[in-house]
């Protein structure tokens, strides 16, 4: 990578005011030292406690549904676990006098649907909404086949400031990249 | 920033391979918990015990060099050294089998032709005389009356697998953008 690319890469997070990236396999302790990090980069920066802790969950949500996918796909398919654990990002940056937490990981095929499915439930859910409908989430078992990120997408609506967004682009014959983004007023 | 922009962005920090970055204020935790980060993906990713702890320490080098240069400062303006402290940014990437270490801050322009003077100095050395350089500094304990960079710098360039590569770019009147790159 040449100096200028470094260059043009740092204008671009500059641009896009990103605190914190992260790319590759999120593993339990790498989820936990970058939890760590931005708590810490909140601290300095005098955010409240209430910021902070949203932005913080949103964070752990978000990369423990990739985990949560990685482990579930795992049991099926090693090689395509792999590829989704590998294909994992997360950014943190400031929007106006707000923070956005992005995530994005691939996503098989098959699951694309029920993923879609599932946001489009309760992406458009007011905050009350969305406890009220992550109470009774709570109760209800979940089924077997599931694809999981249900729980932790409502907790993550509940935490948003503004309506979650989500892509999901096809990639190739296999997969979706899919990303989701979270905002959280200050 | 809308989806597009986002999108842009990540596949920018895809072609680039970058596996972490950072920008703001370095605090002490800051760094540690990012250095702890660096070291559990370089496990995952089962890198050498060698390049790790070259890596590691390299990171650690950057982001205590900018944290340095503030408070190594005489009669250090608060607000110079909070313009400082929040130009930092630190990005790590792997291409081609090997690991990029780079790092930005500002620099007040009175400090731009010391520091150009010593990069320029280890730059123009071998391998071998950068371990004796590295040496012959560990001995002299002085404390480096400017930016502390000096043994930093020589530890740096003495892991490096490749010459160290920096820019320094005018920003305004005040300050120049400086930022350094180690490859291991």
């Amino acid at each position: 990578m040449t100096e200028d690319k470094l260059l043009d890469l740092k204008k671009g997070l500059e641009k896009n005011k990103i605190i914190l990236s992260f790319s590759g396999f999120f593993s339990q302790i790498i989820i936990e030292y970058l939890g760590n990090a931005l708590k810490a980069y909140f601290s300095i920066t005098k955010m409240s406690m209430k910021t902070t802790n949203d932005v913080f969950s949103v964070f752990i949500e978000q990369t423990q549904n990739i985990r949560n996918y990685y482990t579930k796909k795992n049991e099926e398919n090693e090689e395509i676990a792999k590829n989704i654990l590998s294909s994992g990002i997360a950014i943190i940056g400031k929007e106006d006098d707000n923070f956005y937490i992005y995530s994005g990981n691939l996503v098989e095929n098959c699951d694309v649907k029920e993923l879609e499915e599932k946001i489009n439930e309760v992406k458009n859910l007011s905050k009350i909404e969305a406890k009220v409908y992550f109470k009774n989430k709570l109760f209800k078992e979940r089924p077997n086949n599931s694809i999981g990120a249900g729980l932790g997408l409502i907790d993550i609506v509940r935490k948003s400031s503004l309506p979650i967004e989500y892509s999901l682009i096809k990639k190739d014959e296999k997969f979706y990249f899919y990303t989701i983004k979270a905002i959280v007023s200050n | 920033m809308n989806k597009n922009e986002l999108l842009e962005l990540k596949s920018n920090l895809d072609i680039n391979k970058i596996i972490m970055c950072f920008s703001g204020f370095f605090s002490q935790n800051i760094i540690e918990d990012l250095g702890d980060a660096l070291k559990a993906y370089c496990n995952l990713e089962k890198v050498s015990n060698k390049s790790t702890n070259n890596i590691f320490s390299i990171f650690i080098e950057q982001t205590q060099n900018i944290r340095n240069y503030i408070s190594k400062k005489n009669n250090p303006d608060e607000e110079v050294a909070k313009i400082i402290l929040n130009s930092g940014i630190t990005i790590i990437g792997n291409k081609d089998q090997k690991y990029f270490i780079y790092s930005g801050n500002l620099i007040e322009k009175k400090d731009v032709k010391e520091l150009i003077q010593k990069l320029d100095k280890i730059k123009s050395m071998s391998n071998e005389e950068v371990r004796k350089y590295y040496k012959k500094e560990l001995m002299k304990e002085t404390t480096d009356t400017l930016d502390g960079a000096g043994l930093g710098l020589i530890d740096m360039a003495r892991k490096a697998t490749e010459p160290i590569e920096y820019t320094m770019i005018k920003k305004d009147l005040n300050f120049y953008y400086y930022t350094l790159k180690v490859i291991v």
